[in-house]
């Protein structure tokens, strides 16, 4: 987009636009909806081969499957694709890509709350807010932020895929209406395929009190611009609350839940290290002590607790640490091949020398071909004279 | 600079912030480290913070982070600055440096971090680390690193040099490798 054409869009009139119909595209090439069109092509086209795209084709076919559930006659105008980044957020391009990242399904418990997330983005899109936000940015801010929002994304830089996204994430700030309205579309839509409609309210519940700690950098994600607030909670349990549910959505609450935890089951743990990889220890802790209460984490979630503790180091986590690694430690089986390293470690640090010799002597056998093996082995020499 | 540097270079255009110099070839003094470099390199930064290059950053860049102290940011990135842990404390074991320095680079943004090797290493008469990793931009060009850490007076000394992996790396691995080897406190 040349700087000409950039200024042309600017004194585009910032009117709202109409619903989009199911299979809706641009009808007048120098509008500026072709124009965001356009650079959303280009977007998609860098993101299908992004290396943060997660290569799952199953996990990616259950999103796309769940999300025409949703989106009824909609279903041909959307594109699912997931990402590798450890933030709560979805989002919806005008054109039909739908963004899912790996942070949202780390939170999300069962179907029907992910159902709902995705008949909210569906709203987005069907109401044209990325239209009428892009509007806004190229008629209250400047024409180099407009580009920077799109433009910008995935350049060829060694840094990028945090500052594109940032960019990107920046298009997808509704406003409170916006958000209202798009609540009541997700849940309409959700319910209509079958899922229990206290379900959304149940998913910001549980989100309150981790937004109460986020970092407020801009990949907060959905909580940057979908505020996890009490009202939010609130509005959605009334709205749940005039809904006759039906016996068919409550009786099969099980199943779905079984079937969404059953799809995410081989990728908790690189998701959980990538939550601890944000090194936001608050937030971190909030989420991880929810998740502790789920089955389906349990020890996993103890164990990335000790790896919190363990990286915090404020007074009292070693041993708060130490004593999550020999909770996780109950069932090996579930945790990363590494569990026994990091024990170790922590044991080596606290002056435990025999446990820790132990720990990391089970970890060479557990890891053959560790990349880090000369290192452990000076360590054990240390240990063990 | 360094990675801070770059980001702004790359984001916001600002390639006449910082006049580059050359440095080497031979003995070179960086903020309180010698370094015996076989070839000249292209240098920007400023004290604690430097970057060498050759071809420029997006191919191949050793960056050079000197004095580092308890509660630095190791890379001084915007996106950094909130966060709680991606800051050096002293003690850290070599397995904990190498997550900060991983830790550092994904909120610099690179994705799909991997671990080559972590073995003891010297940094003249003190004991360091040296790992390598490889990542991936946003573009999906994959890099390999090659690092050395090290803890003296609890100050931190890293030694990061990355470059794309085709190509690029292994024609300098070795001209880094002996860089590295010859770190060393510069006599005062």
């Amino acid at each position: 987009m040349t700087v000409a054409s950039v200024a042309l869009l600017i004194g585009c009139a910032s009117t709202a636009p109409g619903p989009a119909a199911p299979g809706h595209t641009p009808q007048d090439d120098a509008s500026d909806e072709a124009g965001l069109w356009y650079q959303m092509a280009r977007f998609e086209s860098q993101l299908a081969h992004s290396p943060a795209r997660v290569q799952d084709a199953q996990l990616e076919g259950y999103l796309r499957e769940l999300s025409c559930k949703v989106a009824d006659d909609y279903c041909g105008d959307l594109r699912v694709y997931l990402l590798r980044a450890p933030y709560f957020n979805a989002s919806m391009a005008p054109n039909g890509v739908m963004l899912v990242w790996t942070g949202l399904l780390l939170r999300v418990e069962d179907e029907a709350q992910l159902a709902f997330v995705l008949g909210h983005e569906l709203a987005h899109f069907r109401h044209r807010d990325t239209l009428l936000r892009w509007r806004r940015i190229k008629s209250t801010e400047s024409a180099l932020a407009g580009l920077s929002v799109v433009g910008g994304a995935f350049g060829a830089s060694i840094v990028g895929v945090a500052g594109a996204l940032t960019g990107y994430a920046s298009l997808f700030a509704y406003n409170r209406d916006q958000e209202r309205a798009a609540d009541v579309f997700g849940l309409s839509q959700m319910w209509q395929a079958g899922y229990d409609p206290t379900a959304p309210a149940r998913l910001w519940q549980s989100l309150l009190a981790e937004d109460a700690v986020r970092d407020k950098d801009l990949l907060s994600g959905v909580f940057a611009t979908h505020p996890a607030t009490a009202e939010r909670v609130q509005n959605l349990q009334q709205m749940a609350a005039g809904i006759d549910c039906g016996s068919d959505c409550q009786s099969s609450e099980r199943r779905q839940r079984e079937r969404y935890q059953s799809q995410i089951e081989g990728w908790r743990a690189q998701w959980l290290a990538d939550e601890l990889g944000r090194r936001h220890y608050r937030q971190s802790e909030v989420l991880l002590t929810r998740l502790l209460q789920m089955p389906e984490y349990g020890l996993l979630a103890e164990y990335y607790l000790a790896e919190l503790y363990r990286l915090r180091q404020q007074p009292g986590d070693l041993q708060r640490a130490l004593a999550a690694y020999d909770r996780a430690a109950a069932s090996p089986q579930q945790l990363p091949p590494e569990w026994s390293r990091q024990r170790g470690q922590l044991r080596r640090k606290l002056g435990d020398e025999a446990g820790a010799a132990a720990d990391l002597s089970a970890y060479l056998k557990a890891v053959p071909d560790a990349p880090d093996r000369a290192l452990i082995e000076q360590w054990l020499l240390e240990l063990v004279p | 600079m360094s990675l801070r540097l770059l980001l702004a270079l790359i984001l916001v255009g600002l390639t006449g912030c910082a006049a580059p110099t050359l440095v080497g070839p031979g003995v070179v003094r960086v903020d309180g480290l010698q370094l015996q470099t076989p070839i000249a390199w292209s240098q920007r930064g400023r004290a604690g913070e430097r970057q060498w290059t050759v071809d420029g950053p997006l191919l191949n860049a050793l960056e050079i982070y000197t004095r580092v102290k308890p509660g630095e940011l190791l890379f001084d990135l915007p996106s950094a600055k909130q966060r709680e842990g991606i800051r050096y404390r002293e003690g850290m074991s070599e397995l904990e440096l190498q997550e900060l320095v991983a830790d550092g680079l994904l909120a610099a943004g690179v994705v799909d971090i991997k671990l080559l090797g972590l073995r003891p290493a010297r940094l003249g008469e003190a004991a360091a680390v040296e790992f390598e990793l490889t990542f991936a931009n946003a573009a999906g060009l994959r890099y390999q690193a090659l690092a050395l850490a090290s803890q003296a007076n609890d100050e931190l000394t890293l030694l990061l040099y990355y470059a794309p992996a085709e190509y690029y790396y292994e024609r300098d691995r070795s001209t880094v490798t002996s860089i590295l080897r010859s770190a060393r406190q510069a006599p005062n």
